[in-house]
């Protein structure tokens, strides 16, 4: 069971991780090449209760055009806390030059100020959501994420998705209990 | 008791721990206990409770030297999360664009009591930094901009109230390497 448990969880760990940079003392910021400013509307929809808070992040794209999503501070313009409202949550970034951004929010409910989860690559216990309606399994890539600003407004709607409280932590019970038949 | 033949000799062992293994069953336990714990997470208490109207919270923040780096603010609404740097109302952070930015927030505001700190996060860490003896090298803000009595400011020279529907406050960054303008 120990070796076959082993191999199965480093499967599991590299299926499931993406790699990200946490660090980065880096002050670069990314390079606005346009004069012109829009605002981007973000309507957060959560729950129906107005429970925690949410936690926005808004990434630039990469002058060098491999961006990371979240990725480190680098291409960071904006990054909010704000209390949950019930349904649906509104959050204007204004004066963003134009270009493209992906925006990623994590619904924070016990205001710990981290998304908990039960083991390190399993999916948070809380609410998550991504940029462009991509419903992921995985966190998506900034191409699958990416909106453009290219008006003087834009309107982005994300759906926070509550996974285990959706589907009743069955997938765990199921991948735990392949893991022990074996 | 059962027991077995090693090295010619009859040593006795019990029949649960004959592979050295806790018994399978207790992992399922353990984790149905802790998705419980995890879906029972609830808000704190010290949390912020919405009030009864909408109002606007405008906060610009003047005096900033140089571009690059972070503007972080944090509104505070209880002296005890404001004393420990914990659970703001909102904690944003922008990158710096100019020697002015406007932070403008919109919610359950009024009428009520706020305190707001500010830093200007030049490396990008995250944090104020300090030398050795505790001074900031990084610049910082408060509103009502009080005279600095060594440390932190306390609650009280902070604090404004907001009762109308548009709140404006003005934030002035101070640089201890800088000069500090009175």
């Amino acid at each position: 069971m120990n070796n076959k448990a082993l191999i199965c969880m480093t499967a599991v760990l590299l299926f499931s991780c993406r790699a990200t940079d946490v660090k980065s003392p880096e002050s670069a910021h990314p390079s606005f090449s346009s004069d012109q400013t829009g605002e981007i509307i973000v309507d957060v929809m959560g729950m129906d209760e107005a429970k925690g808070q949410y936690m926005i992040l808004l990434v630039a794209e990469d002058p060098s055009g491999e961006t990371k999503f979240p990725g480190s501070g680098k291409n960071t313009v904006v990054a909010l806390k704000v209390p949950a409202r019930k349904g649906k949550t509104e959050v204007v970034f204004d004066e963003i030059p134009y270009g493209r951004y992906a925006i990623a929010v994590m619904h924070d409910i016990n205001v710990n100020g981290k998304l908990d989860k039960l083991a390190p690559f399993l999916w948070p216990d809380e609410g998550f959501g991504f940029s462009n309606r991509s419903y992921p399994i995985l966190p998506p890539s900034f191409e699958d994420a990416a909106i453009t600003l290219d008006r003087p407004s834009l309107r982005c709607e994300i759906p926070i998705s509550y996974f285990w409280r959706r589907y009743g932590y069955l997938p765990s019970l199921l991948l735990y209990g392949i893991l022990a038949a074996l | 008791m059962k027991t077995i033949k090693i090295c010619n000799k009859q040593v006795p062992t019990l029949n649960i721990l004959m592979r050295n293994q806790p018994p399978q069953w207790i992992f399922l336990v353990l984790l149905l206990s802790s998705h419980l714990l995890v879906a029972c997470s609830s808000v704190p208490g010290n949390y912020f409770q919405p009030r009864e109207k909408e109002s606007e919270i405008r906060a610009q923040i003047q005096d900033l030297s140089g571009k690059e780096g972070f503007v972080m603010l944090a509104i505070h609404f209880r002296k005890e999360n404001y004393e420990r740097s914990e659970m703001p109302l909102i904690a944003a952070k922008k990158r710096v664009t100019g020697s002015t930015m406007q932070f403008r927030f919109t919610g359950d505001f009024s009428p009520g009591e706020y305190g707001a700190v500010a830093f200007h996060d030049e490396d990008g860490n995250g944090e104020l930094r300090t030398n050795q003896y505790g001074i900031p090298l990084e610049g910082f803000g408060f509103s009502r901009n009080p005279k600095l009595a060594g440390g932190k400011p306390k609650w009280e020279a902070l604090v404004f109230s907001v009762q109308e529907p548009i709140h404006e406050e003005t934030i002035r960054m101070m640089y201890a390497t800088k000069g500090v303008s009175p």
